[in-house]
């Protein structure tokens, strides 16, 4: 005779899975103690249950990875630089662009004129100067007047405290001023040039070191995955010889008590 | 199968003999959410294979469970931002595997089928051979999985997934409910539904508790 247990379904599930509480789990216990067809059912999906354990997926090899997706950004988006840091970039940006276009900015008398090493105009004929520059006889009426006031400045007004030997004459002094001022100049440049070869020679050559490692490391893991590989292959070969073994006395085993029978 | 679960969440692992402590769910979804790719690479490795199995068992098929289980991850991953941490974060990654799950037995209208090859791999016999395990009880256990496998794409989609994730994934009834979005009775219903239902499929095809489906080896 039925009870009103043997049609509550969603209790012999709870209780079938151990998710009812005490109460619930007598109830149902003294049920089925007393009531043979669920009992029966019971042992039934419990069968089943233990059969759904034989399921076993595939285990092919996933090993998924995210990688940051930068492409999908805009390209004129800087999401994360601080405004500091773009200015920063943009006057370093401006100052490489000048260094390498050998940026020249000079003062005439028309203006500023801005030159690079690209676009540079072809030395003038000796003699001549470009239109609205300074010319050598202004320049050289310029020098003349400076050096004036400097011997004037370096006399004092109540007699001379310098000496003949280290007071300079004129012109002749002047000229030995100028020409070691762009003696200084000419070294100066000349220095800075060969300092920046040299760490532009020794980046490349960083640079070149750097590619021998990576390219040595990538050979090294190459190898040892050849290795790994041939290994594994060994081993699976040995394996599947054994099963063979195994299957081949399976077959003869069937055969014979085929034979028997 | 739940203590299984509750250690992956945890971050505890077996390593070496040991269980070795990681970083939690929690506390590697913080970092993702933060924009760490790294730590959200550590969850995909933690749960790559429950998702991959779920859906495998849902659709049945090794190449689209596969596509499944990495389109869960893209998705999660562009999503992460979003996950305010309401739910478990494999509860998350379930449903998100679930609705694709859906999608894809109802985009063709395709039926579920189980890729089970009639004849024996030795190869795969091989690879899948237990440490002690005679070649006789691997094919048992083989056909064994091949009609269970049978049995369940009889089962409606909503039945398979019940059992799917209250036997494999080892979920509570209130669990499959909140992610299935159906009330807990209904849940309770469909489970034993498909449970009969399984029972009769596997007495039809001669396996009975305690007794060795067809094929078997003597």
């Amino acid at each position: 005779m039925k009870q009103p247990e043997c049609e509550d379904k969603a209790l012999l599930v709870a209780w079938l899975y151990g998710e009812c509480d005490q109460e619930e789990r007598d109830l149902m216990e003294a049920h089925l103690a007393a009531c043979e067809a669920c009992a029966v059912e019971v042992e039934g999906l419990r069968g089943t249950r233990a059969a759904l354990c034989e399921w076993a997926p595939p285990e092919p090899a996933l090993g998924f990875r995210v990688v940051r997706e930068e492409v999908n950004r805009p390209r004129w988006a800087w999401p994360r630089v601080p405004v500091w840091a773009q200015a920063a970039a943009a006057v370093l940006v401006l100052a490489a662009g000048a260094a390498i276009a050998n940026l020249d900015v000079t003062l005439a008398r028309r203006g500023v004129t801005i030159r690079t090493g690209w676009s540079q105009p072809a030395p003038p004929p000796a003699g001549t100067t470009p239109s609205g520059d300074v010319t050598r006889d202004e320049l050289a009426a310029l020098r003349q007047e400076l050096l004036g006031r400097i011997t004037a400045v370096s006399k004092p007004a109540g007699g001379s405290l310098m000496t003949a030997a280290v007071a300079p004459a004129p012109v002749a002094a002047g000229t030995d001023w100028t020409q070691g001022v762009s003696k200084l100049i000419d070294e100066s440049e000349r220095r800075q040039k060969s300092e920046f070869e040299r760490q532009i020679a020794q980046r490349f050559v960083e640079f070149q070191r750097d590619v021998s490692a990576q390219q040595r490391m990538e050979f090294v893991r190459l190898q040892r995955g050849l290795v790994q590989f041939q290994g594994r292959t060994s081993v699976d070969i040995a394996q599947l010889r054994q099963v063979q073994g195994q299957v081949q006395t399976y077959l003869l085993r069937t055969a014979q008590v085929q034979e028997v029978k | 199968m739940t203590v299984e679960r509750d250690r992956r969440r945890a971050g505890l692992f077996l390593e070496g003999g040991g269980l070795v402590q990681t970083n939690t769910d929690e506390e590697l979804v913080a970092r993702s959410v933060r924009g760490d790719a790294e730590s959200f690479n550590q969850l995909i490795t933690r749960w790559e294979r429950p998702i991959y199995a779920l859906a495998y068992r849902v659709i049945g098929h090794e190449e689209d469970a596969r596509d499944v289980c990495q389109e869960t991850f893209l998705r999660a991953f562009r999503g992460i931002g979003a996950f305010k941490g309401q739910a478990k974060f494999s509860s998350w990654l379930y449903r998100i595997a679930l609705n694709l799950c859906r999608d894809w037995i109802r985009r063709a209208r395709r039926t579920p089928v189980v890729q089970a090859p009639e004849g024996v791999d030795l190869g795969e016999l091989l690879a899948e051979r237990g440490p002690a395990e005679s070649i006789e009880e691997l094919v048992t256990r083989r056909n064994m999985s091949r009609l269970v496998a049978k049995a369940m794409m009889t089962l409606s989609e909503e039945q398979r997934t019940a059992i799917v994730l209250k036997e494999y994934q080892g979920l509570t009834f209130q669990e499959i409910a909140d992610l299935v979005g159906s009330p807990l009775s209904t849940v309770k219903t469909r489970l034993y539904q498909g449970l009969s239902t399984l029972r009769r499929q596997l007495e039809e095809d001669g396996v009975r508790r305690g007794v060795n489906p067809p094929g078997k080896m003597p």
